[in-house]
């Protein structure tokens, strides 16, 4: 290094911040619309509804995803990939395919929410239609899991929001914020943040950390998620991918 | 609860194992676990301490191997006249990731 090389006139390039509802998103584009602008209306007030109060962290995980970053992004935005991959919800009975639901998005496309609401359910909507994967004589030895508290007055019950590019925010029973992190073309490390609101009371937290079990890195549900995106990958590169089970 | 299970009950237990046998996708994989190490440190007559190191290697469906997870165990032996059982086993990852 010669020695008239400041190292003042070569610090890394300082990305651009900006916080909504205590959310900091970060950019290295001079160019990005403002925060709001480029969340989108319906984006925008889906962080208000959740950050609505203020929040405690309860703790974190870590994934690291054998496949591409965009296959874990583009699963998370697929309303149909639940009920055909997690068995876990046919299996155990706790399909609700008669609750009414819908997509959000924004940005041209760019973000999803993906929702539905627990309370709409109607019984007998699927009985006898041949659904594959329900094993009869399995129930959940401890149904305590799925308790639930029904938290917003709008009635959903459980909210995907994707937002373009890398970040995952999940309303299903548990509060949390997902980041992807990429780490080559075939690696990325997703991290988990698990969060409750302050006023929580003791149950309420309980029931926030116990299902963690159910949509985190060895969730019941999402545990599928990290290898469905990882045959993907294998599929893509040639290789035999073979499920166990 | 950074990085670990919440598991509060043998009914969640019995879920667990029925989702790995029934349910959820995942690749095959054989976990190889050694335990090297090994120091008995006798506390008195009914309780012993003991610190081993481990080591445990995933071989997956397509023969990779790696290094799945290595630490330290801490552990609590009772000794109640009946044999020894475990009073307290507490592995300690050696790589600890909280926040990046």
């Amino acid at each position: 290094m010669p020695e008239d090389f400041d190292l003042a006139q070569h610090g890394p390039e300082p990305p651009r911040t900006e916080s909504f509802h205590g959310l900091v998103f970060g950019a290295f584009s001079d160019n990005v619309e403002p925060l709001e602008t480029y969340l989108g209306p319906g984006m925008a007030a889906h962080i208000r509804r959740v950050f609505h109060k203020p929040v405690e962290v309860l703790g974190y995980h870590h994934q690291v995803l054998h496949n591409n970053w965009k296959l874990y992004m583009e699963n998370s935005r697929d309303p149909y990939h639940a009920t055909i991959l997690h068995t876990f919800y046919a299996t155990f009975k706790l399909n609700r395919l008669t609750m009414d639901g819908g997509v959000t998005l924004d940005h041209d496309g760019w973000h999803s929410i993906n929702y539905s609401k627990g309370a709409t359910f109607r019984e007998g909507g699927y009985e006898g239609t041949g659904i594959r994967s329900v094993i009869e004589d399995v129930g959940l030895a401890d149904p305590s899991l799925i308790e639930r508290r029904q938290e917003f007055d709008d009635g959903i019950t459980v909210a995907i929001q994707s937002i373009f590019p890398s970040c995952v925010h999940q309303q299903i029973y548990t509060l949390v914020l997902r980041q992807l992190v990429p780490q080559g073309p075939a690696q990325s490390e997703l991290h988990w943040t698990f969060f409750g609101y302050k006023d929580d009371d003791p149950a309420l937290r309980q029931m926030r950390l116990k299902q963690s079990n159910l949509i985190g890195p060895a969730g019941y549900v999402s545990i599928d998620d990290g290898v469905i995106a990882e045959y993907f990958n294998a599929a893509l590169r040639g290789r035999e991918s073979r499920p166990a089970r | 609860m950074d990085n670990e299970m919440e598991c509060r009950s043998r009914g969640m237990m019995r879920d667990r194992v029925t989702g790995l046998r029934r349910i959820n996708f995942y690749e095959p994989q054989r976990y190889l676990h050694q335990i090297s190490g090994l120091t008995i440190d006798p506390v008195d007559n009914h309780n012993v301490k003991c610190r081993s190191n481990y080591l445990v290697i995933r071989t997956t469906g397509d023969g990779a191997m790696t290094l799945y997870s290595a630490g330290v165990y801490l552990d609590k032996i009772v000794l109640n006249g009946e044999g020894a059982k475990f009073g307290s086993w507490f592995p300690i990852h050696a790589a600890s990731k909280r926040c990046w």
